[in-house]
């Protein structure tokens, strides 16, 4: 086996997939579950990204495929599920993380920009759990982690595509874990606050991004973003068996935002 | 380098070592399950109504070999609260979580029956007690730089349940004050989250309730049973850990999908 750089064994021996695992959130996921010996599957349409990820994760797991696909197309989305049956016989955990996080208000925003958002954050979202549901019921279970957000909960300025598409997020959570639990599947969400990840690094590029920026700070208890770790650590609980009569549930990861 | 490894019993360890946690009712049930997961290197301080099942929880703590001190507090009793806590701070020089988990089932009465003293009676535990604790437990780690306090809120601190209105009404204001004292104090470094367990079995409800009716009960959870105090312990020692850094001012389910219909 090979060796694995502190964690404690928390998924040992899981098989694993993450989305969108090149950056952000889902790259911060797969180095903290690679840690805690999962088996894992990362998959996301940034080739050099993932091609960088895999490098950086030579000395800590040799359990890991990486595959190179687009969420929104089914036959790739079941390209990275048949990596985990194919490769670990078997799928116990799906991180459906991939999606596009654009800015735009209703005025600003086009009826292709739409369906942008919903065909990659909502149908890739839907087809990640769609085939990773019909693969952990061969299994006999798993845990499924959704990527919500503070946008799948509350309104906000200039999130007119992207926000309905986590409250989609945030639906098809909910149905999911009913209409699976007794079959041993579980399916959470964690609903993020701002994080600081590559893409917000660059917000002060884009037009109102600075202002955006300092407001949303203030708008926080916690008067800061949070850390792409902070929001991996609470996708491993809820992948975790110990979160095991945990289900159905959005966690709001988000320094306070929502509490008001 | 910590080397963290994968407790034996299959208990996490959650780095609490050289942290003070202080938990009400935690002679039993949750609150014990709770002490069992802390122990992972942080100093329980445990309270309760009851000296005797405080003993027996202190000896069945005895295998981490942490000492584990107790107190027989009344959280409905402002005096007592604040005293136990300058108490636990003074002995042991900091407190850093707080799980406000003391609480009574109360009368199973309609609303149109409920007695002003039942009524009363639930409040002051199940509400001004987590009011103390939380006041007095926010005092103190905010003397020890920070920390992290968990209000053992309810699903009953989100939707309604016949026969329970006092109960609910207490665990529905627990989670407006857990909101609340998160954006008070999240500059002091204190994080206050509340935890919303569905139906435990716990001794609690095992005295209280029959067969058909824990089944009943079990029905309405999506996984088709009632939960187990590991199951909730497990959701508190990680909100006490810094795992859950950026989480404050959340009402956390563990509630085998009781809500999510």
């Amino acid at each position: 086996m090979a060796s694995i750089e502190s964690g404690s064994g928390r998924l040992l021996g899981k098989s694993a997939v993450i989305t969108g695992a090149a950056a952000g959130i889902g790259r911060a996921t797969a180095e903290l579950f690679a840690r805690e010996g999962a088996r894992l599957v990362l998959a996301d349409i940034n080739v050099d990204g993932l091609s960088m990820l895999r490098e950086s994760l030579a000395n800590v797991t040799d359990d890991l495929v990486s595959v190179t696909a687009d969420v929104s197309k089914p036959e790739d989305a079941h390209r990275i599920i048949d990596a985990a049956v194919e490769r670990y016989g078997r799928l116990d955990i799906a991180v459906a993380n991939a999606g596009i996080i654009p800015l735009a208000s209703v005025v600003e925003a086009t009826p292709a920009d739409w369906d942008e958002v919903m065909s990659i954050d909502g149908r890739g979202m839907f087809l990640t759990c769609k085939y990773a549901i019909e693969q952990m019921l061969i299994n006999g279970g798993g845990s499924i982690v959704c990527l919500s957000s503070i946008s799948g909960m509350a309104g906000q300025a200039r999130q007119s595509t992207y926000g309905p598409a986590k409250f989609v997020a945030t639906g098809l959570t909910k149905h999911l874990a009913i209409e699976w639990a007794s079959r041993g599947i579980r399916v959470n969400a964690v609903a993020p606050g701002t994080i600081n990840t590559e893409r917000v690094k660059r917000l002060p590029e884009e037009p109102g991004g600075q202002e955006y920026l300092e407001t949303i700070k203030a708008a926080h208890p916690m008067k800061r973003l949070g850390e792409p770790s902070e929001v991996a650590e609470a996708i491993l609980f809820l992948a975790s068996d110990q979160a095991s009569f945990i289900t159905g549930a959005v966690l709001p990861v988000d320094g306070g935002f929502l509490a008001q | 380098m910590n080397t963290k490894t994968h407790q034996e019993d299959g208990m996490i360890n959650y780095e609490l070592d050289g942290k003070v946690a202080v938990i009400t009712g935690g002679a039993s049930g949750i609150g014990l399950a709770c002490a069992h997961a802390a122990r992972s290197g942080a100093g329980v301080c445990l309270w309760d109504l009851k000296g005797e099942a405080l003993e027996t929880a202190v000896a069945e703590l005895a295998q981490y070999g942490n000492p584990t001190r107790t107190a027989i507090v009344d959280v409905s009793d402002s005096d007592q609260v604040t005293r136990a806590m300058e108490d636990v701070a003074d002995a042991l020089g900091q407190v850093d979580i707080v799980v406000a988990n003391a609480g009574i089932g109360g009368e199973t009465k309609s609303t149109a029956e409920y007695s002003d003293a039942s009524w009363h009676q639930m409040i002051g535990v199940n509400l001004d007690g987590v009011f103390y604790t939380q006041r007095a437990g926010i005092q103190a780690m905010r003397r020890s730089g920070g920390g992290s306090m968990i209000n053992m809120a309810s699903i009953l601190g989100q939707v309604g349940f016949a026969m329970s209105s006092a109960y609910v009404a207490a665990k529905h204001a627990v989670v407006g004050m857990t909101k609340a004292a998160a954006w008070e104090h999240a500059a002091d470094g204190v994080r206050v989250n509340a935890v919303g367990p569905g139906f435990i079995i716990t001794p609690l409800l095992e005295a209280n309730l029959d067969q058909p009716t824990m089944d009943f009960l079990a029905s309405q959870h999506a996984l088709q049973r009632l939960g187990r105090p590991e199951e909730v312990a497990e959701l508190v020692a990680w909100l006490a850990s810094d795992a859950s850094s950026f989480i404050t001012g959340a009402y956390d389910p563990v509630d085998g999908g009781y809500l999510a219909r």
